[in-house]
C-alpha cells in the first residue's frame, strides 16, 4: 500500500514536472558518458537550475508582450506580432504546460537523428542544441493542436524532427560545399529552407557564369559593431518600436497601463523589460543545454564515427564574410516589405525580427551569392526576408487560438514542421 | 535541381591538405619559410600592444605552413596562438576548424571521450570567433 503511494507520488508529483524531467534526461546522458558521481549531480542540478531560469525568462517577455499587444492594438487598429521563437518556447514551456513533452521530443529527435546517421548513408548529426530544442517546441505545439497526446505526441515529434535534423543539413550541403569547399561540415540551422529559397531566387534573378561578381571582391563598410552584442542590437529595434506605438496609442490610453509613471517612460522600460527577458531566457537555455548537449553529442560521435558535424551558422560566416552583411541589410528590406504588404492581404502585422534578420539573413545571403553573385544577393535577401515574414504570419492565427500572447515562432524550418501538422496530419487525424 | 552544383563540386578547392602531394623541394623550402617566421616571431616583444597584429599573422603563417606540411598539432598550436593575439577569419580560421574537426573524427574513431569532448568544444568556441571576426573586421 505504501509503495503505492511513493509510486504514485512519484508519477504525479516529480516524473510530471518538465524541469525535473529535463534533468533527468541530462543525468541519463551524463551517466551514460560514465561521468563522475560529482559530475553527474552538478550537471543534473545545473540543467535543472537552466529549466527555472528559462522560466523566469519567459514570464517577463510575457509580460512585455501582453503591453506591447494591447497598445498597437489600440494605437494601430491591427495585431502586431513580434516575431521570437523564445517567446513561443518559453510560453509552451510553461504557460501551456508542454514543458515535459517538449523535453522528452527533444530527447526523441536526438535520437532519430543518430539512428538515420548510423543506418543510412546520410551522415548528418545535428549539432545545434538550441534549434533542436525550438524544432521540439514547434512539433510538440502543433503535435497538440492536432490532438496528438502522450507518447505519441513524442514519438511523432521525433520522427519530424529527426527527419529534418538530416534532410536540412542534408539539401544544403551542395552549396555549402561550395562555400567551404570541403565535405567535411555541414550547416545545422533550422532556416535552411529560406536559404535555399534564397539560392531559388538568386539563380532566377542574378547573376550567371563569366558576368558572376562576388560581393567578396568588394569593400563594404565597416559600421556594424553594434551588432557585436546581440541584446543591444535588440534593443535598438525594441525600444522604437514600443515609443512609437505608445505614442500612437496615445497618452490617455498609456496611462491606463502605466499608472502614475509617464506612458512613453513606461513604454521604454517596457522595452528594455523585453530585451531582459530574453537575455535571462537564453541565459536559462544556454544553462540548460551546456550539460545535455556535449553529453549527447560525445554519445552520437562515437555511434556514428564518420559523422558529419551539421554546426550553427556563424561557423560559416568567415567562408563569405560580406556577403553576411549584404544579406542581413536585404533581408531586413525584404521583412519591412513584408510588415506592411501583408496586412492588405489580411494577414497579421508581423514586425522584424533583428536576431533572425542578422543570423538567418547573414547566412542566406552567403546562399545567395554563392548561386548568383551580387545581384543574386540583393534580390534573393530581400525575397528572403518577405518569405521568413509571411511562413511565421500563417501561423498567428493557430498560435492565437492556443493563448499564445502577440508571438510568432521565426526559424521557418520549424514553422514548416508545424505547417505539415496544422495542414496535412491535423485534417487526416480529424477524418479518422 | 542540385545538377547545376554539382559540376563544380570536383573544381572545389581541396582543404586537407595532402602531406604525399608535396614534393621534396617543396616541403624544404616550407621548412625553411618555418624558420624564417620563428625567427622573426623571436623578435617581436610579445607583451608589446603595438606587435600584437603582426605577431598573429606570423602565428597565422606558421600555423599555415604546419598545416601544408601534415604537423597537425603544431599547426594547431600556432593557429590558437593567432587566434589568441588578435581575432581574424581569413585561412588560418577555416585551416584550424578543418583540423578540428579531423582531430574530432579521429577521436570518435578511436571512442575517446575526454578528446570528442575537447574538439567538440572548441569547435563551439570558433563559433564565437566566427561571429566576432565577421562583425568587426579590420582587412
Amino acid at each position: 500500500m505504501i509503495k503505492m503511494e511513493i509510486v504514485n507520488f512519484i508519477i504525479e508529483n516529480i516524473l510530471t514536472q518538465a524541469s525535473i524531467t529535463i534533468a533527468l534526461i541530462a543525468m541519463l546522458g551524463l551517466i551514460l558518458q560514465k561521468k563522475s558521481v560529482g559530475q553527474v549531480i552538478s550537471g543534473t542540478f545545473k540543467t535543472l537550475l537552466g529549466f527555472q531560469v528559462l522560466s523566469a525568462g519567459s514570464g517577463i517577455i510575457v509580460g512585455s508582450l501582453t503591453y506591447f499587444g494591447k497598445i498597437f492594438t489600440k494605437g494601430f487598429k491591427m495585431q502586431g506580432i513580434i516575431p521570437s521563437i523564445e517567446a513561443i518556447n518559453g510560453q509552451a514551456m510553461n504557460e501551456l504546460g508542454l514543458g515535459r513533452d517538449i523535453a522528452l521530443t527533444f530527447l526523441a529527435i536526438f535520437i532519430v537523428n543518430i539512428l538515420i546517421a548510423r543506418f543510412t548513408k546520410w551522415k548528418y548529426i545535428f549539432l545545434t542544441g538550441q534549434a533542436i530544442l525550438w524544432m521540439a517546441t514547434m512539433t510538440t505545439i502543433f503535435g497538440y493542436f492536432s490532438g496528438l497526446r502522450g507518447i505519441v505526441l513524442i514519438i511523432v515529434g521525433g520522427l519530424i524532427g529527426g527527419f529534418f535534423a538530416v534532410a536540412m543539413p542534408a539539401i544544403a550541403q551542395p552549396i555549402i560545399r561550395k562555400v567551404t569547399g570541403s565535405n567535411d561540415i555541414a550547416l545545422g540551422h533550422f532556416c535552411t529552407i529560406g536559404y535555399l529559397f534564397e539560392s531559388g531566387v538568386a539563380w532566377l534573378f542574378g547573376e550567371r557564369g563569366e558576368k558572376k561578381k562576388s560581393i567578396e571582391d568588394i569593400n563594404l563598410p565597416k559600421s556594424f559593431e553594434f551588432l557585436q552584442d546581440t541584446y543591444l542590437s535588440v534593443m535598438v529595434v525594441m525600444v522604437p518600436l514600443y515609443i512609437i506605438t505608445a505614442l500612437f496609442a496615445g497618452e490617455k490610453f498609456g496611462s491606463t497601463l502605466s499608472g502614475s509613471q509617464n506612458y512613453v517612460m513606461f513604454a521604454f522600460l517596457q522595452a528594455i523589460q523585453f530585451v531582459v527577458g530574453v537575455y535571462v531566457l537564453l541565459a536559462g537555455v544556454r544553462l540548460l543545454l551546456g550539460e545535455i548537449v556535449p553529453a549527447f553529442r560525445g554519445i552520437a560521435m562515437k555511434l556514428v564515427p564518420d559523422a558529419i558535424p551539421a554546426l550553427d551558422c556563424p561557423v560559416f560566416f568567415p567562408y563569405s564574410p560580406n556577403a553576411v552583411i549584404l544579406g542581413f541589410i536585404t533581408t531586413t528590406i525584404g521583412t519591412v516589405i513584408a510588415m506592411f504588404v501583408l496586412p492588405v492581404f489580411g494577414l497579421a502585422m508581423i514586425l522584424p525580427g533583428m536576431l533572425t534578420n542578422f543570423f538567418a539573413g547573414g547566412t542566406a545571403g552567403i546562399f545567395g551569392n554563392a548561386v548568383g553573385g551580387r545581384r543574386g544577393a540583393v534580390i534573393g535577401g530581400i525575397a528572403h526576408g518577405f518569405f521568413i515574414t509571411l511562413l511565421p504570419a500563417l501561423l498567428v492565427t493557430i498560435f492565437n487560438s492556443m493563448g499564445f500572447v502577440n508571438a510568432t515562432a521565426t526559424d521557418v524550418d520549424t514553422i514548416v514542421a508545424a505547417l505539415l501538422y496544422a495542414w496535412i496530419l491535423s485534417p487526416i487525424l480529424k477524418h479518422i | 535541381m542540385f545538377d547545376f552544383f554539382k559540376k563544380k563540386e570536383k573544381e572545389s578547392v581541396n582543404t586537407d591538405y595532402s602531406k604525399d602531394e608535396l614534393s621534396n623541394n617543396e616541403r624544404e623550402s616550407i621548412a625553411q619559410k618555418i624558420e624564417e617566421i620563428k625567427i622573426t616571431i623571436q623578435e617581436l616583444e610579445p607583451d608589446d600592444v603595438a606587435n600584437q597584429g603582426s605577431l598573429a599573422i606570423l602565428h597565422e603563417k606558421l600555423g599555415l605552413n604546419y598545416a601544408k606540411l601534415g604537423q597537425n598539432d603544431e599547426a594547431i598550436d600556432s593557429l590558437e596562438k593567432s587566434l589568441a593575439f588578435e581575432i581574424s577569419i581569413n585561412d588560418g580560421y577555416k585551416t584550424l576548424m578543418n583540423l578540428y574537426n579531423q582531430k574530432r573524427a579521429e577521436a570518435a574513431r578511436n571512442k575517446n571521450d575526454i578528446e570528442i569532448e575537447k574538439y567538440m568544444n572548441k569547435m563551439d568556441e570558433m563559433r564565437q570567433i566566427a561571429k566576432k571576426g565577421t562583425i568587426s573586421r579590420k582587412n
